[in-house]
């Protein structure tokens, strides 16, 4: 880059951006119009300018948009569960009035898998932030979201980078616990056991140790204690044998 | 070019101007709701009303900053009608000839440039491939100054650099970005 000889003088960039974002004074304004208007070589580098200055804003805004759209669908959500709490109702008298049938035990006693997977897990804490770290602003952004506990977001932007061929293990990793995170086990085993198929996976006994909560949370005790025992990490040898049936 | 007729005090077309996120959130939350019930109506889909209406309101956004919105109506109607109207240019392709009636092809928005259109798109998409390849770095640097409008000062504090290499980083990366869009522009 260095030896192609520069388009724009460092002036002239100045120049063009201070105009495009409206930072310059009335005078200044008008009296750079008119040079672009009688300086058709001015003018034609300015043009340049200005049209990759505008890709940079419309990049930057489509940015923006995705994060609006999710604003859009939460209020979505919002109104739709109004529009179901009649439907929500229904279903509490019918538990009321099963309950008062003898189920009570049913509900009051919670599962003791469900019960073991709430008191083991934590989601994992993610990878350190650092600014400027930009070779992977896409990855670090996503990651900046899951560490706020902002999960569909997370999931988003790491789908997106799956979908464009990024496939290594980190990635995998916490696509997996995103989706653990958010509820979403089934999700988050297809990932975990994704890395496992791998030559040479890295975060294996974090990796096994999630897997068994994910099973845990599905209540499917035997997968659970298949994958807690081959985590070397202490608290899954903890958790294997408190494990029922 | 088209007449300047934008009033210079109207808050939202300054807001659009600087790309003010929280001015330009509530615009698009007001309006995508509505276009969404049109195109529900209208044979359509959900993932198809957020891509026309995201095309939608980058047109919308453009000719705000180009001064062809001429304010005599609100941002949010004159974005409704840019919509809808690309929904029905959307309804008239191919796939969709059969199924419009007459009253879905009235234009009352013009959007600007659509004479040229098919040149002016082909120049855009090129300009956004060739930002595209530029390193993460560069786009990073760029969208921070010349989208999110941060100041040198913030810039260099959020890459943890010095402002003055920041300055100059900024600089190498719009020569790049140039050259890029040059390579794309000759070789396709």
């Amino acid at each position: 880059m260095d030896r192609e000889e520069a388009y724009w003088t460092k002036e002239e960039q100045g120049l063009f951006e201070r105009y495009l974002m409206e930072q310059m004074e009335p005078g200044e304004k008008t009296g750079f119009e008119s040079s672009i208007a009688s300086d058709p070589t001015l003018n034609a580098k300015f043009l340049e300018f200005k049209a990759l200055f505008r890709a940079i804003e419309e990049a930057g805004l489509r940015h923006a948009m995705e994060e609006f759209h999710k604003g859009v669908q939460e209020k979505g959500k919002e109104r739709r569960l109004v529009n179901t709490s009649r439907a929500v109702f229904r279903i509490a008298a019918t538990i009321a009035l099963l309950m008062a049938l003898g189920g009570v035990w049913y509900f009051y006693a919670p599962n003791a898998n469900e019960r073991l997977f709430e008191a083991y897990y934590v989601p994992d804490p993610g990878l350190p932030t650092v600014m400027g770290n930009s070779d992977n602003y896409d990855f670090y952004r996503a990651m900046v979201a899951y560490k706020k506990g902002d999960y569909p977001f997370a999931i988003e932007a790491w789908e997106k980078l799956r979908s464009k061929g990024v496939a290594n293990d980190t990635l995998y990793y916490f696509l997996g616990s995103a989706h653990l995170a958010n509820d979403q086990p089934d999700k988050g085993i297809e990932y975990f056991e994704g890395i496992l198929e791998k030559e040479n996976p890295a975060f294996t006994d974090e990796t096994f140790f999630y897997l068994g909560l994910a099973y845990l949370k599905k209540d499917e005790a035997q997968q659970a204690r298949k994958y807690l025992k081959e985590s070397d990490l202490e608290k899954a040898k903890v958790l294997v044998e408190k494990i029922k049936d | 070019m088209g007449k300047t007729l934008q009033k210079i005090d109207d808050p939202q077309v300054t807001a659009f101007k600087n790309n003010d996120r929280q001015a330009m959130q509530k615009v698009y939350e007001h309006t995508y709701s509505k276009f969404r019930n049109h195109v529900f109506k209208n044979s359509g889909n959900e993932a198809e009303a957020k891509d026309i209406f995201q095309d939608a309101f980058v047109a919308c956004w453009r000719n705000i900053k180009d001064d062809k919105f001429d304010g005599t109506g609100s941002i949010e109607a004159y974005l409704y009608t840019i919509a809808r109207n690309k929904w029905t240019d959307h309804l008239r392709s191919p796939r969709f000839r059969k199924t419009v009636g007459p009253e879905g092809l009235s234009k009352v928005v013009q959007e600007e440039g659509d004479d040229l259109g098919a040149d002016l798109d082909t120049k855009r998409q090129t300009m956004l491939r060739a930002l595209n390849q530029l390193g993460d770095a560069c786009q990073q640097l760029l969208g921070l100054f010349y989208y999110e409008r941060k100041t040198m000062k913030q810039v260099a504090k959020d890459l943890g650099i010095a402002a003055a290499s920041a300055r100059n980083k900024k600089y190498r990366c719009m020569e790049r970005l140039r050259s890029l869009a040059e390579d794309l522009t000759k070789n396709g």
